[in-house]
């Protein structure tokens, strides 16, 4: 689920900044930038884990605060399950285009109808999905609601980059309604993966306890 | 900003939970002494800091230590799986055949009945939940394939 990325950046502290530990300050400042954000084809970053390297601090003539700039090489503690992994989450909701879990840090998952459990189908009225588990007379309706823990396996995950894009892309008519297009594009969610629980074992954990 | 290494080591949940306790700890700590600098740069990270610890704390690893996994980390190694099978199993903590078999590629072929219930064995002996004493017994459970309906 989580693993460490080394990366390395110019750190601005302005002079209210110097009075504080350089390792604090230079922490705290990354933090600002990074933590809570999906940086692209890396995941999502929690936190400083440390620092490596912390290089001289230079004061630069076009800066008028007069703030030191500081070369960094440091490590972050990022969420970025690999393809496969297995985890436990909380079903969010439950939509036609499938099942939203989340992690409570992290909540965009989705497992598509094709990877549910076989055979399902759609309460509309309880708008939830529901296993048909076939049983010897008919079958048994086994439901997903919302708030239920579920175990899934990560099966892809999905890159957007959403900095700004130029003024000619903005204008495209909005997607149609129920429209098949990549959630991801739609709603430029930065970081999604999607999941599977059509293995034994997978699903609700309330199924596979006896 | 510029990426380095991207992936350079893998974390187990009980290593990330461990550090984000300790983080947490500074934060308050700093914030008692009442040190006079912006307080929004030192919590710039407590929202995610919060909700990944209110979920690692709802997982098996809430209650492992160190020296736990690293005695696992010993044991399990007769049994030649892979680090990222490994990983999952501390992260994950099996308690029966079925999910055991989610984890490990290929089960089937490559251990034996008798080997898979001695792996079930040293996670019950080494990550299981601390023992309580009348939930001990029926703990255990069931490695039936078969889901329960509700």
């Amino acid at each position: 689920m989580f693993l460490l990325s080394r990366l390395s950046s110019l750190v601005r502290l302005s002079p209210s900044q110097w009075k504080r530990p350089l390792p604090e300050a230079l922490t705290d400042a990354l933090n600002v930038q990074l933590a809570n954000k999906v940086m692209h084809n890396v995941g999502l970053v929690l936190s400083v884990y440390d620092l490596l390297c912390v290089g001289d601090s230079y004061l630069l003539p076009m800066d008028w605060e007069g703030a030191s700039h500081t070369r960094v090489t440091f490590r972050v503690i990022v969420f970025r399950p690999f393809v496969e992994e297995i985890a436990v989450g909380k079903i969010k909701s439950c939509t036609r285009e499938g099942v939203l879990v989340s992690l409570g840090f992290f909540d965009d998952i989705l497992i598509k109808p094709e990877a549910l459990q076989h055979p399902k189908r759609f309460d509309e009225t309880e708008q939830v999905w529901v296993w048909e588990y076939p049983t010897d007379e008919g079958h048994h309706d086994m439901f997903m609601d919302p708030g239920e823990e579920i175990r899934f396996r990560v099966t892809s995950e999905v890159f957007v980059d959403t900095s700004p894009t130029a003024p000619e892309a903005a204008p495209k008519e909005p997607p149609t309604s129920g429209s098949n297009a990549d959630l991801a594009e739609v709603k430029r969610i930065p970081y999604l993966l999607h999941a599977s629980v059509n293995e034994p074992g997978l699903g609700l954990i309330s199924w596979w306890n006896s | 900003m510029e990426i380095e290494e991207s992936q350079e080591a893998l974390l187990s949940n009980v290593e990330v939970l461990h550090f984000l306790r300790e983080e947490r700890q500074r934060q308050f700590g700093a914030k008692a002494q009442k040190k006079n600098w912006p307080r929004h740069l030192s919590g710039a990270n407590a929202t995610i800091l919060l909700e990944t610890l209110t979920h690692l704390e709802t997982q098996p690893c809430a209650h492992h230590e160190a020296e736990q996994v690293k005695d696992f980390l010993e044991a399990i190694k007769p049994f030649q799986l892979s680090q990222s099978e490994v990983l999952q199993i501390v992260n994950q903590v099996p308690e029966s055949t079925v999910e055991l078999h989610l984890l490990i590629e290929e089960c089937e072929e490559r251990l034996s009945e008798e080997q898979i219930e001695a792996i079930l064995e040293l996670v019950r002996k080494n990550l299981g939940p601390p023992v309580e004493p009348e939930a001990e017994q029926e703990d255990q459970g069931n490695p039936d394939v078969e889901p329960v309906p509700a």
